[in-house]
């Protein structure tokens, strides 16, 4: 039953970031502006790095949780990712609504996750149930349904 | 559950996931046709506008009329040396046969897509995050100008004045060169002529508008 959970979920997530990561990478311009309306990059070259980068990540991390290889280290990665994005939208949030004149509920932007206009609230609420998720993959020892049981063997003799 | 020994001793895995998922990154973001320069400085060290002065975070769309902020991108571009042209001004270049003859260049600073999706009829494309890509065309039609006018998707967006700034880096003088502030969304919401697609049959679409409009 926790395998066909852990699987079910490592499918989920690994898709939603195959979706999300390959919709960066078809226009990582619209990405690289929303990295820098957060404000926190300040140097051109940190910017485009990440917005480089982080899509064509998010894409292999995804794969490599459908197919369960390396399942940990991708799911931790990703959980990781997802805690800095959620501090982000969090302090955008915030700052959007120290300005006063709406409820925090009612903020509406553009993250740059790939989805477009979202709703803080869900985003966050989503993005937390994702970490929870991803950490509890991370955290199991070993995972069935692998769809390269070969290569996941050989990570785990390698131990 | 895995303990905190587990995941230590898996190095090999982590250097699977986050050395190969690295390069396999820059080796993709290197050959994909979207793929960035992580050299180069895209917003040409600009200020990021406020957040609470973007149009982003809906709260302030009551309150934050799209007049207002075209008026602010006027106040920043002329601080900046950039020449405003006002809606009237570019409609009235659409029966101006300085547009077609290329003594007027229109440049729309968006992406390919939003261009072939609709832009002011005799635009050229010149996106300044594929610049390469057009500025081979563009840059001798803007230097025999007389006057370059750039326009983006309107209100805060930027594109128009880094594209502006690009054309002033290569040599066109800013003397002639115009920002268009209201943009597309300016351009929209007047119900004035649009062509979609590329440029070249931008003037025979535009001529038979115009003579239908003219047909009683």
């Amino acid at each position: 039953m926790k395998d066909t959970a852990a699987f079910l979920i490592r499918v989920f997530i690994g898709g939603m970031f195959i979706y999300l990561g390959w919709t960066k990478t078809l226009d990582p311009v619209t990405f690289l502006k929303s990295i820098r309306e957060f404000d926190i990059l300040q140097a051109p070259w940190q910017m485009n790095v990440v917005a480089a980068w982080l899509p064509w990540f998010e894409v292999w991390c995804g794969l490599l949780l459908m197919l369960g290889v390396g399942v940990r280290a991708s799911a931790f990665s990703l959980g990781a990712l997802l805690v800095a994005f959620t501090s982000m939208v969090s302090w955008r949030a915030l700052d959007l609504y120290s300005a006063g004149g709406i409820a925090f509920c009612d903020i509406q932007f553009d993250c740059g996750c790939g989805t477009g206009e979202v709703i803080v609230c869900h985003k966050l609420i989503q993005n937390v149930v994702l970490i929870f998720l991803s950490f509890w993959i991370a955290c199991i020892k070993s995972h069935k349904f692998g769809l390269l049981p070969a290569i996941r063997f050989s990570f785990q003799s390698g131990r | 559950m895995a303990s905190s020994k587990d995941l230590n001793s898996s190095w090999p895995e982590w250097l699977f996931v986050l050395g190969l998922g690295t390069a396999l990154s820059v080796i993709l973001n290197h050959h994909s046709s979207n793929g960035l320069d992580v050299t180069r400085d895209y917003f040409l060290t600009s200020e990021t506008i406020s957040l609470k002065d973007s149009n982003s975070g809906r709260q302030h769309s009551s309150d934050h009329s799209f007049e207002t902020e075209v008026q602010q991108s006027i106040e920043r571009l002329m601080q900046k040396g950039f020449q405003p042209k006002s809606t009237a001004e570019v409609v009235a270049l659409m029966e101006d046969p300085r547009l077609e003859s290329g003594e007027v260049v229109l440049i729309d600073a968006r992406n390919e897509t939003l261009f072939q999706e609709r832009h002011i009829p005799g635009a050229y494309l010149l996106d300044h995050y594929k610049i390469d890509q057009y500025i081979d065309l563009v840059l001798p039609m803007c230097q025999i100008a007389e006057q370059v006018i750039v326009y983006c998707s309107g209100g805060h967006c930027e594109d128009s004045e880094f594209t502006a700034t690009d054309l002033q880096q290569l040599g066109v003088s800013q003397d002639k060169l115009f920002i268009y502030a209201a943009g597309m969304r300016g351009w929209n919401g007047g119900a004035y002529p649009i062509a979609m697609g590329d440029r070249f049959d931008d003037f025979e679409e535009l001529h038979s508008m115009q003579q239908a409009q003219e047909t009683p």
